[in-house]
């Protein structure tokens, strides 16, 4: 117990870290949700090469691990002359990650809307925009609510990936009080705690949310 | 005198404390066919799966030609669940046709019907493949037998179904409405099959809406309702006399709809 | 891009040393995973009600807390307990626990897919358990179970790459290691990017065959003419 009264002192960092995390995640979110809808739209557009781009991006980002995907694009941006702060390029990369993710899982929802997943494809290509803001994309997210929510508690376990690249999120500011203090069990316990609570949150937010739309109800 | 091939002694069965079966005493003959009807939640299903222990009894005992069904009587006097073993042995002894026909997807009609006879009797490859030869053929299937269900009609599925319950030579076969997932045009193709088994004296259990069916081919009709057995009669006098004020209710519903299935199974074949 | 000497005969050898060593981890942590899923499968469905809890309650730890806090608490908090395990122990050792928690929600629920009335059918006819698992249930889990299965092994590979955190010589490592030999990390990390994308295309061919094959009876060939249907 000793140990416990030892993390005092460091729960401030802490809480600032567990804050930190909270934000990388909103920020990943955004960028995976945006990015996601784009890309599906791409890749069920009418144009093929469009298409074939918008495939090998998913296949790259689903087929990469996230830490190699971080390591490229922070290490190498600064070569191009593009300074990027720790904390977006890692938005970014957890963002684009879970973008690919999203895309597919959105691609799925509308699939289920629509017999036939390749007609439906080649139809919903032409559809205009507001087509797609208004009535397509809306209907998808409703469906594949339970898979978004599960991409995302996946995106939230992927941001201590940030502290790779110095983002005193959660993970990372643990990692510097263990140097500290030389005493790793109470912090990792704490900081696995913390993530854990966070996912339940989110999962019984959700939950709130599909008996909203009745979710389950539509599919049964 | 003979034992009854099915015999239940005060059936009861409740869910979650709710009792659907309120006592039934039934006895089945060898060679009988027996048709229950009755309105939806009368618990028909839920008495034909006490038959073969699908669904334990809550009290009450199941004899199959003079066996125990599901349990077994100590030494001391208390029953207590069978063996898995036996109770395998003794749903061996009968036959099951579902309303959903049920048949393994991952297997051709061939290869549900072996099943039985190869896996669970035993039998060599070539005398389970023979018999299950024999069984489509009977039942009208022979050029389909290399077919998987999802490339039969429901009525095919069905007679394959009834194909597969044969081939463990049953000594009762249960029937949970049989026709009741088909397309009327496929009824009586199914019937057909059915009428031929009750003709070679088969004993049957048939839970139906086919009334015409029942009329025709049954040698006793029982109308359950609420849990309980309300009329068993032989069908003439069922429909021309019934007993009971409920059984006449019934039969008004029943008939102001007519008597349409008798008619497909003339038609058909 | 510039290759220079330098980077290809360091960085190849080194990067090949990392994909070799990846591979090996991964097989290792798939086969364990697996193994260890389908026992926590059984402890979901446990007639046992503690066995139940202790099961669902590691799930939903696994699922909350991300894989590289597990790698870490396996390697510095184990040590504090008196387990004293290598790196590589301690790193697969937690992805093990992991992914077995995720392949047990997988099996589960593959065979809770399997609709009531082909089991009743199998008992019907008087099929013994054994009879009913292999022959009925397990045939018909096994459409159903491949895909997330196959997704599941893929992500295992990549989240290998968590294991160079706690200096594990895998293929993230090694390539940590080149670029900070060579300064130059674009191509170096492209090498390996494109290293882990081959691996998981191919393993991603690789289940589109199997799915292929587990859902042949679904799909008969043009062979029966007659009363095809899908
Ligand atoms: N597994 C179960 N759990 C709880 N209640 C059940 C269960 N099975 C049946 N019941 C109840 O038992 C009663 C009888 O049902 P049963 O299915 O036997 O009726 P049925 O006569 O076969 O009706 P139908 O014509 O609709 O098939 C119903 O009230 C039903 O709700
Ligand atoms: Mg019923």
């Amino acid at each position: 117990m000793s140990e416990l009264s030892n993390l005092l002192p460091a729960l401030p960092e802490l809480a600032r870290g567990f804050a930190i995390t909270i934000a990388l995640s909103l920020c990943a979110m955004v960028v995976s949700w945006v990015v996601g809808a784009i890309v599906l739209v791409v890749r069920l557009s009418p144009v093929a090469p469009l298409r074939i781009l918008a495939t090998i991006f998913i296949s790259f980002m689903r087929g990469t691990p996230a830490l190699v995907q971080l390591f490229l694009i922070f290490f190498t941006l600064p070569m191009i002359g593009i300074k990027v702060p720790p904390f977006v390029a890692a938005s970014i990369t957890l963002g684009l990650n879970s973008s690919a993710y999203v895309a597919e899982i959105l691609r799925g929802g509308l699939g289920s809307l629509h017999p036939g997943q390749a007609e439906a494809a080649e139809a919903l290509g032409m559809r205009s925009w507001r087509i797609w803001t208004r009535v397509l994309l809306p209907q998808a997210v409703r469906v594949s609510l339970p898979s978004i929510t599960n991409e995302l508690t996946l995106l939230v376990k992927t941001t201590p990936l940030a502290s790779v690249v110095a983002v005193t999120e959660l993970s990372f500011a643990g990692q510097i009080i263990i140097a500290r203090t030389f005493q790793p069990t109470a912090v990792l316990l704490s900081i696995a705690a913390a993530f854990l609570v966070l996912n339940l949150i989110l999962t019984s937010l959700a939950g709130l949310l599909e008996r909203r739309f009745d979710i389950a109800g539509d599919r049964r | 005198m003979t034992i009854p091939a099915l015999r239940t002694e005060a059936l009861r069965k409740s869910f979650n404390g709710v009792e659907v079966l309120h006592g039934i005493d039934l006895s089945i003959m060898p060679g009988e066919t027996v048709c229950i009807v009755g309105a939806s939640g009368s618990g028909k299903s839920t008495f034909l799966r006490c038959l073969n222990w699908l669904s334990p009894a809550s009290s009450g005992h199941v004899y199959l030609n003079g066996e125990l069904i599901g349990v077994r009587e100590t030494a001391g006097g208390s029953v207590v669940p069978l063996a898995h073993k036996q109770l395998q042995e003794q749903r061996q002894r009968i036959g099951m046709v579902f309303q959903s026909f049920n048949l393994w997807p991952h297997r051709t009609a061939l290869e549900n019907v072996m099943e039985g006879p190869r896996i669970v009797l035993n039998q060599p490859g070539a005398q389970a493949r023979a018999t299950a030869e024999r069984l489509l053929e009977r039942v009208g299937l022979a050029e389909r037998r290399d077919f998987y269900p999802a490339q039969l009609s429901g009525g095919q599925q069905q007679r394959v179904a009834i194909a597969r319950a044969l081939a463990m030579k049953p000594e009762v076969i249960l029937f949970d409405e049989p026709t009741s997932a088909l397309d009327p045009e496929l009824v009586g193709e199914v019937l057909a099959v059915m009428k031929e088994l009750a003709s070679e004296d088969t004993t049957m259990v048939v839970v139906t809406h086919e009334i015409g069916f029942a009329v025709e081919v049954a040698d006793r009709l029982i109308l359950m309702d609420g849990g309980q057995i309300i009329e068993d009669a032989p069908p003439r006098q069922f429909i021309e006399a019934p007993r009971e004020e409920r059984s006449r209710r019934f039969l008004d519903q029943v008939l102001s709809r007519g008597l349409a299935p008798v008619h497909t199974i003339h038609t058909s074949e | 891009m510039n290759f220079s000497h330098d980077l290809m005969t360091y960085a190849v050898p080194v990067l090949t040393k990392g994909a070799l060593s990846t591979l090996k981890l991964g097989l290792l942590i798939s086969v364990a995973s697996l193994v260890f899923g389908v026992i926590l499968s059984f402890g979901l469905a446990a007639p046992n009600r503690v066995l139940r809890r202790l099961s669902r309650g590691l799930i939903a730890a696994m699922r909350g807390i991300p894989p590289l806090i597990l790698i870490l608490i396996a390697f510095y908090v184990l040590p504090d307990l008196g387990v004293m395990l290598s790196p590589i122990a301690a790193g697969c050792g937690a992805l093990i626990v992991y992914f077995s928690a995720y392949v047990a929600v997988a099996v589960r629920g593959a065979l809770d897919a399997v609709p009531a009335g082909q089991i009743e059918a199998a008992l019907s006819i008087g099929m013994t358990s054994r009879a009913r698992m292999l022959r009925v249930i397990v045939p018909l889990a096994w459409p159903i179970l491949l895909p997330a299965l196959c997704g599941l092994l893929i992500g295992l590979f990549k989240e290998t790459a968590l294991l160079s955190i706690i200096s594990v010589p895998e293929l993230t490592f090694e390539t940590k290691q080149a670029v900070a030999r060579t300064y130059a990390p674009f191509e170096i990390y492209a090498m390996a990017a494109l290293l882990y994308w081959a691996w998981s295309a191919l393993l991603e061919t690789l289940s589109r065959k199997l799915e292929a094959i587990a859902n042949r009876h679904k799909n008969p060939g043009t062979r029966r003419r007659q009363g095809a249907s899908s």
